[in-house]
């Protein structure tokens, strides 16, 4: 067998486990529905079935779980952890605060107080270095496992690619699952998912790059939680100054996906320059 | 590395999985305290439920530390101190590793009462149909709290061995303890009033949520600073092991 049909075949593996861990929650939809417990109990699984799927493809395939990328390696890489806290803390607010500004409610703006951005800002850091570890659960699948097989099949820019359109395809199941239990539209089931397909996509550029940098998961763990979590805290803080979810219509709507993508895809394509500027790099140095 | 991670982890592994225990504890054994109260589940919603929560919590993580302290022992002999500090890593990647872990288990604890609690959380909601208050703030202060406790213990324990560490480090609290008392009855009015000034001037509203949140980081700087402290001592603490 080649490395590259080994690849394929250990990816299959990684894919099969994966999305079926994660169709338990379309198999359960009912008691999910029903129960907080179910509910609780199947996202869990949802929620690691990446890691779980590593693991369990690492001992079928017998490959051995040395490059897990599980050590901390801190010495040295102390600014890419840094980098990992500060990328999202920065752009998000931007995605988030920009539309509201250029649609004309600044008045939204009230929450956002110097004591309440630093005080959730530090709230996010501490939160961050115990809080994070929950979403190993993904980045120990996604980079540390599915990027690393996908490289030699697809190169550094395909596998941000296809790992991203993975990525989006494996959170379906969720957005089916608020459409089945009546929270929203099909249709708006299906945007959900593709916009997010989207911003997964681009995302995945930068965690390809911290984890490439660091040699291990924890940053991208860190850029992951961090991401999320400044989301959340920047809508909270604008609905304190009076923003309702879904205020923008029409031409609201226009601005708020632009500002929602460019600083994304800026960043990707920045990134993404940097990715293959260290493939070039790395090329060099083994010729 | 992976080499003195793999020794950790078979050295060390009945208190890593003890401290995951821990955390689950802590959040359940507040249950048959609440039930044999004669309260149902739903008190576990109220007051009496959130003060046994807290405390169970407290408790919990005592027991977390006792566990950490335990896998600080066992290197305390001359021969692998001298065998560690001649190998590539040096005593330093040794005692990175060590602090490493002691980290590692504190977040395995509050990562263990994170989910357990919220587990509970669900269970009693679909019993009862109350919502748990959320206690998550506290578990993250908490562990912020052992994080620095370990940064004071660590080095003590490095530099005199396990009992004769923790006897120097009681005889200082002690210590400090006389001399804070002593100060504070010559002349309990000034103190008292120096500390209500800097409560009220240093601490209005918007500044001690910000005061509160530069914490975690003082724990995190003071147990990196610790680790600097042990790698210097480390050699002078191997001196007085056994062989």
């Amino acid at each position: 067998m080649t490395n590259k049909s080994v690849n394929v075949k250990r990816l299959g593996i990684y894919l099969l486990v994966v999305f079926a861990a994660s169709l338990t929650l379309l198999l359960f939809y009912k008691p999910v529905g029903e129960s907080l417990t179910a509910f609780f109990l199947v996202q869990q699984l949802f929620c690691w079935s990446p890691a779980i799927a590593c693991i369990v493809t690492r001992a079928v395939t017998k490959e051995g779980f040395r490059d897990m990328k599980l050590h901390l390696r801190l010495k040295g890489n102390l600014r890419y952890y840094l980098l990992a806290f500060a990328l999202p803390v920065v752009f998000v607010p931007i995605t988030e605060v920009l539309p509201v500004v250029l649609n004309g409610h600044g008045e939204w703006l009230s929450g956002l107080t110097w004591a309440n951005v630093g005080a959730d800002l530090l709230q996010l850091g501490s939160a961050a270095v115990v809080g994070s570890i929950g979403l190993l659960g993904e980045e120990l699948g996604w980079r540390g496992y599915m990027n690393q097989r996908m490289e030699p099949l697809l190169g550094t820019i395909g596998t941000c690619a296809a790992g991203g359109v993975i990525w989006g395809l494996w959170h379906f199941p969720n957005d089916i699952l608020n459409w089945l239990n009546g929270y929203v539209s099909f249709p708006a089931a299906l945007q959900n998912c593709l916009e997010r397909m989207a911003v997964l996509v681009l995302l995945s550029v930068l965690l390809m790059w911290v984890t490439r940098k660091t040699g291990s998961v924890w940053p991208a763990v860190i850029l992951h939680f961090t991401y999320n979590s400044a989301i959340s805290l920047t809508r909270s803080m604008l609905a304190a100054g009076g923003m309702t979810e879904g205020y923008e219509q029409g031409g609201e709507a226009l601005v708020a996906y632009v500002c929602e993508f460019a600083p994304l895809v800026i960043l990707a394509a920045i990134f993404g320059v940097l990715l293959l500027r260290d493939n070039k790099k790395e090329k060099m140095l083994s010729a | 590395m992976t080499g003195l991670i793999y020794k950790e982890w078979r050295q060390n592994r009945l208190y890593i999985i003890l401290t995951a225990v821990c955390g689950a504890a802590a959040v359940f054994i507040p249950i048959p305290l609440i039930l044999t109260g004669g309260d149902g589940l739903q008190a576990l919603a109220g007051e009496k439920g959130m003060i046994v929560r807290v405390v169970a919590l407290l408790l919990g993580f005592l027991g977390v530390g006792a566990l950490q302290s335990l896998a600080l022992r066992g290197d305390e002999r001359k021969g692998w101190g001298i065998f560690i500090a001649s190998s590539p890593e040096t005593e330093k990647g040794f005692l990175r590793i060590k602090y490493e872990m002691i980290f590692a288990m504190s977040v395995l604890a509050v990562s263990g009462c994170l989910f357990f609690e919220q587990l509970l959380g669900a269970v009693v909601f679909d019993i009862t149909g109350e919502a748990l208050p959320d206690l998550s703030g506290v578990y993250v202060a908490l562990v912020f709290l052992q994080i620095f406790l370990r940064a004071l213990d660590i080095p003590f324990i490095i530099r005199f061995g396990d009992k004769r560490g923790s006897m120097i480090k009681a005889i200082i609290v002690v210590v400090l303890f006389i001399l804070f008392t002593a100060a504070v009855m010559i002349d309990p009015k000034d103190i008292g009033e120096a500390l209500i000034n800097v409560l009220k001037n240093g601490f209005d509203g918007d500044g001690i949520l910000l005061a509160l949140g530069l914490l975690p980081f003082a724990a995190l700087a003071a147990y990196f600073l610790s680790y600097l402290i042990s790698c210097r001592i480390y050699m002078k603490g191997v001196e007085q092991y056994d062989k």
